[in-house]
């Protein structure tokens, strides 16, 4: 079953094919690269740190009853913008102190938005949290991940502070007591409000170490 | 067809005809069957298999986790069959017995006529034979039986063949065999299957890995190597956004009251001594010590903090104007008592309920011992005394973790690894081709009948085949 | 961190092309083009369709090419990155970067295979894994895509090698799973006896399948080193070269399963369907392995 030639190669092969197709090869790979390049380069603006001044990147998120809210209809109000998960411990340690934040601040223009980044695995845990801790601010679900590379979130909690205008004024990465006179600084000049008197101490517990 | 390698080679002597079932056929049955592919891919599999239970299931783990994961009945069938240690069982260690000895039995069955091969002399093939070839063909040439058989024979060494040669009235037989090292290989990578069991079994029956929690400044003695320890130093490095970039820990060997040794070892950098390795493994806050504790003293009609002290461990410190003296004398991360022996001990090694035992005296008339407590400030009140202490915030002192192990199957281990590495590699790159030749003087030259067959690689093998052919041609 | 980020956007953009022209290759080719038997270069057939389709497929190569050099930028841009802020500069250091270290060596593994067999059809199957696995890259979440410092027990001069074989290792089991996939693909097409366009750029099934029994033949070796290499830096790290945790346990289940492979093809009937089958099934553990196990399982090994 030897091999042998059966046909002689006629035509020029495609290899050596003529300068002129071999140039419009070139010029088609040059455009491809060209075009990928204008593709990523006009979004370049996303690969952009995420720093204090800049504007919140706006997204649409439904909370526990599916009632969308955007981040944009807050325009006018100082946002509290917290991003949690049900199994991150220091994000519940630091829920109460946020509720109290919500109750005293609520009436002077706050807004509390936390946002649940559980996956479906542990979105089913939301409810009973928000209900353990008599959560009484709105709990966004982003279980899509929607939110993670706009705010380049390297973990959670993760904590903006955004102006009237919808313009980032403080990022706290990592948790904080919120009843902390030193935590409040921004959102009470934000608020305009003098700063509520000591004596908001959680009823026991997390002080914190020396 | 990758085919049945030793289809070529001399066929297995005829066996004797034993009376009933004799004890060689028993014998040849049995080496068939434990040096059979079969055997080796069911082998693989079930080993593939049953070491997956370990990856699903948590192993080691304590009886509580397992009741509460999956239940009482469930947890009383993973003890039967070993589930919770699963690679440590008796029946997973005879799998990876059992590949052992099929691996060595293969060896053996197999091994001869791969030797054999190397040193084969397979040049009285008839003519027949090359035409029987899958990739075979016919070139008539130009020139002499001797001439081309040299050409031909210089042609195959230039490419790294081995060749034989025989002349025959009329006809010049040509042998060229390469690649045999490929058929080594997988021999040597079964026989370090069982190199590698081995020295696995000599470190696990010979060697030990310990824990130590151990703590700066203190010396430690190790009874299996019979020297000392001691910690001089040990501390943690940071990168700029606040993670742990390194933890370090200075060791010092003291034998014989004498230094042996010091080396700073951080994780990925050990010390050793006497075949005996010292790992940093972990570090973290020791349960029964602290550095330094934060005691505010409050005057107990008016509820106002007198003055904060920062107390150091057990070291008594005196507050002249308070006419205090006060020293903590103990620590705990997570309080319990043991009732029957009347002891404070560390329930847990997490930090979870923390108290100081505080030694106070007070104008050398009231001495108390209180316990205080981190979380419940409010517990304890020492009757005479004018002060209330609250505990509100210490600095916990760091142990470092170091793991210490040894492991004199090690060496056998890498020497099987290397083994199995290299064999593997030689066995997947090189493959043994053989080709045959006969050259046949016809009227007016030659024509030269070529036939050849390969181990593995039919592809490239058709390939070189083919240009081979064509270089006939050209002669 | 924005540079190299920057140069991966690229790379998935060009792969995305460079699959998309392999697949419209496959379409543009006429059923009357000659196929090329196993071990003939395709170039010496007379080429009876136009210049159309070849052309084709000589920009998705070129695309291809582009898109590998892209990504080499990418890794280098990132070992620079990396060596800023610490030790070790290896730009595979965690789950992004493993990926798309992995879709680099398969596109590397295409190019040398298209170089040496001139069979442009397989780049629908393999380039498509190399651009599955760059966008399952991308999806990550953005705290994998950043060049953070590495934890104390990853900072070692081991990452470069073992970490490196090992996914090596991988984008050989990625290609033998294209491999398979094409050969079943082509199988059907064969049995339903279709006379698509599609299918006439297709080499015979004994070529597909022995292609993607090489890749498993330098897979099998590699992986092998890689988890010897694993076993002795676990030596040096953690005082034990093997500690069955989930990602060793793993990666040994992948090696013992090519390991029954490679002795399968030695049994007659293994070859052909039932090794492309188990290639595909090979590789999907392979997936599990490298992405399952540090995402799903827990262990010493999570790291992600």
């Amino acid at each position: 079953m030897g091999h042998t030639m059966s046909e002689q190669p006629t035509s020029v092969s495609p290899a050596t094919a003529t300068g002129g197709s071999r140039l419009v090869i070139l010029i088609a790979g040059a455009v491809i690269l060209a075009l990928t390049f204008g593709i990523v380069w006009l979004q370049s603006a996303k690969y952009e740190p995420l720093a204090v001044g800049k504007s919140a990147p706006d997204f649409t998120l439904s909370d526990l009853n599916d009632k969308p809210h955007r981040l944009s209809d807050f325009r006018g109000k100082v946002v509290f913008l917290n991003f949690w998960a049900t199994w991150c411990k220091p994000c519940r340690e630091e829920m109460p102190s946020m509720e109290i934040l919500n109750k005293n601040f609520e009436k002077d223009g706050l807004v509390i938005l936390a946002v649940s980044i559980d996956r479906v695995t542990t979105t089913k845990d939301i409810p009973p949290f928000v209900k353990g801790m008599n959560l009484t601010f709105p709990v966004l679900i982003d279980s899509w991940g929607q939110t993670d590379k706009p705010y380049k979130r390297m973990g959670v909690p993760e904590t903006f502070i955004i102006d009237q205008q919808g313009v980032i004024r403080e990022i706290v990465i990592g948790p904080r007591d919120w009843t902390r006179l030193d935590s409040l600084q921004t959102l009470t000049k934000l608020l305009n409000v003098t700063p509520k008197t000591a004596g908001m101490g959680p009823p026991g517990g997390s002080r914190r170490k020396g | 067809m990758n085919g049945q390698p030793d289809a070529l080679t001399e066929r297995e002597t005829p066996r004797t005809p034993a009376p009933g079932v004799g004890w060689e056929e028993f014998s040849r049955e049995l080496v068939e069957f434990f040096a059979s592919i079969k055997l080796a891919m069911f082998l693989f599999l079930f080993i593939a298999i049953t070491a997956t239970i370990g990856t699903v299931i948590q192993q080691g783990e304590r009886p509580e986790t397992y009741v509460q994961e999956y239940g009482e009945n469930a947890y009383r069938w993973f003890l039967r069959l070993g589930v919770t240690d699963v690679y440590h069982t008796w029946w997973f260690t005879s799998l990876l017995g059992l590949l052992c000895v099929n691996s060595l039995t293969c060896f053996y069955k197999r091994f001869p006529a791969v030797w054999r091969s190397m040193k084969q002399d397979k040049v009285s093939v008839s003519l027949a034979f090359i035409k029987g070839m899958k990739q075979q063909a016919e070139i008539p040439v130009k020139g002499s039986k001797e001439a081309v058989a040299q050409s031909l024979a210089q042609h195959f060494i230039e490419k790294g063949y081995r060749v034989l040669a025989k002349n025959d009235a009329g006809e010049v037989t040509l042998y060229a065999t390469k690649g045999v090292l490929g058929r080594v290989g997988a021999h040597m990578a079964h026989l370090s299957a069982t190199v590698i069991v081995l020295g696995g079994l000599l470190g696990s029956y010979y060697g030990f890995q310990e824990f130590g929690v151990c703590l700066e400044g203190q010396t430690y003695h190790i009874p299996r190597g019979n020297f000392d320890l001691r910690v001089d130093k040990f501390w943690i490095d940071y990168h700029e956004n606040g993670s742990v970039k390194s933890y370090n820990s200075t060791l010092t060997v003291v034998e014989g009251g004498q230094q042996q040794m010091t080396k700073t070892i951080t994780v990925n950098d050990p010390l050793v001594y006497k075949g005996i390795w010292f790992y940093q493994s972990s570090y973290g806050d020791a349960w029964d010590q602290i550095e330094i504790a934060r005691v505010n003293i409050k005057d107990k009609e008016s509820d106002k903090v007198l003055k904060t002290v920062d107390l150091e461990w057990q070291k008594e410190q005196s507050i002249d104007d308070l006419k205090l003296k006060l020293s903590i004398t103990d620590f705990v991360a997570d309080f319990a008592f043991n009732s029957t022996e009347k002891k404070v001990y560390s329930k847990t090694v997490e930090h979870a309920n923390p108290a100081i035992k505080l030694t106070v005296n007070e104008r050398n008339s009231v001495e108390a011992t209180p316990w205080i407590f981190y979380q419940f400030p409010d517990l304890f009140d020492i009757k005479d005394s004018k002060y209330q202490f609250e505990l509100v915030g210490y600095k916990p002192k760091k142990y470092t973790g170091l793991q210490i192990a040894k492991n004199p199957g090690i060496n056998i281990v890498w020497l099987g690894s290397t083994m199995i590495v290299v064999g593997i590699t030689l066995s997947s790159f090189i493959y043994h081709r053989r080709l045959w030749t006969k050259i046949v003087g016809t009227g007016e030259g030659v024509t030269v009948h070529l036939g050849g067959t390969t181990h593995k690689s039919q592809i490239d093998f058709q390939k070189e085949f083919r240009k081979l052919t064509e270089k006939i041609r050209m002669f | 961190m924005v540079r190299s980020l920057f140069l991966f956007d690229m790379t998935f953009w060009l792969y995305l092309a460079a699959l998309t022209l392999y697949v419209a290759y496959l379409f543009a080719r006429r059923p009357s083009m000659a196929l090329a038997p196993a071990g003939y270069p395709s170039e010496q057939f007379d080429e009876r369709d136009g210049a159309w389709a070849t052309q084709l497929g000589q920009v998705a190569t070129l695309v291809t090419v582009f898109g590998w050099l892209v990504n080499t930028a990418a890794l280098l841009t990132r070992a620079f990155e990396r060596l800023e802020h610490s030790g070790t500069f290896a730009p595979w250091s965690n789950q992004f970067e493993a990926m798309a270290y992995v879709s680099w060596a398969i596109i590397l593994g295409y190019v040398l295979l298209e170089l040496r067999y001139k069979i442009k059809a397989i780049g629908a199957f393999v380039v498509g894994i190399g651009f599955i696995a760059m966008g399952a890259a991308s999806l990550l979440p953005y705290r994998y895509q950043t060049a953070e410092p590495l934890v104390p027990a990853l900072n070692s001069y081991w990452i470069y090698i073992h970490v490196s074989v090992t996914l090596t290792s991988y984008a050989a089991f990625a290609m033998a799973g294209g491999l398979g996939v094409m050969y079943l693909f082509k199988e059907r097409a064969e049995l339903q006896g279709t006379q698509s366009r599609f299918y006439a750029a297709f080499p015979d099934l004994e070529t597909i399948d022995e292609l993607g029994y090489k890749a498993i033949m330098i897979g099998f070796p590699l992986l092998a080193f890689g988890i010897i290499l694993g076993a002795m830096w676990a030596n040096y790290a953690w005082g034990g070269y093997w500690s069955w945790d989930p990602k060793e346990t793993w990666s040994l289940i992948v090696w013992l399963i090519y390991g029954a492979y490679i002795h399968a093809r030695m049994t007659r009937g293994w070859e052909g369907r039932r090794a492309a089958i188990y290639a595909v099934f090979g590789f999907l553990m392979v997936i599990f392995c490298f992405w399952g196990v540090n995402f799903l399982l827990s262990g010493l090994h999570a790291y992600a």
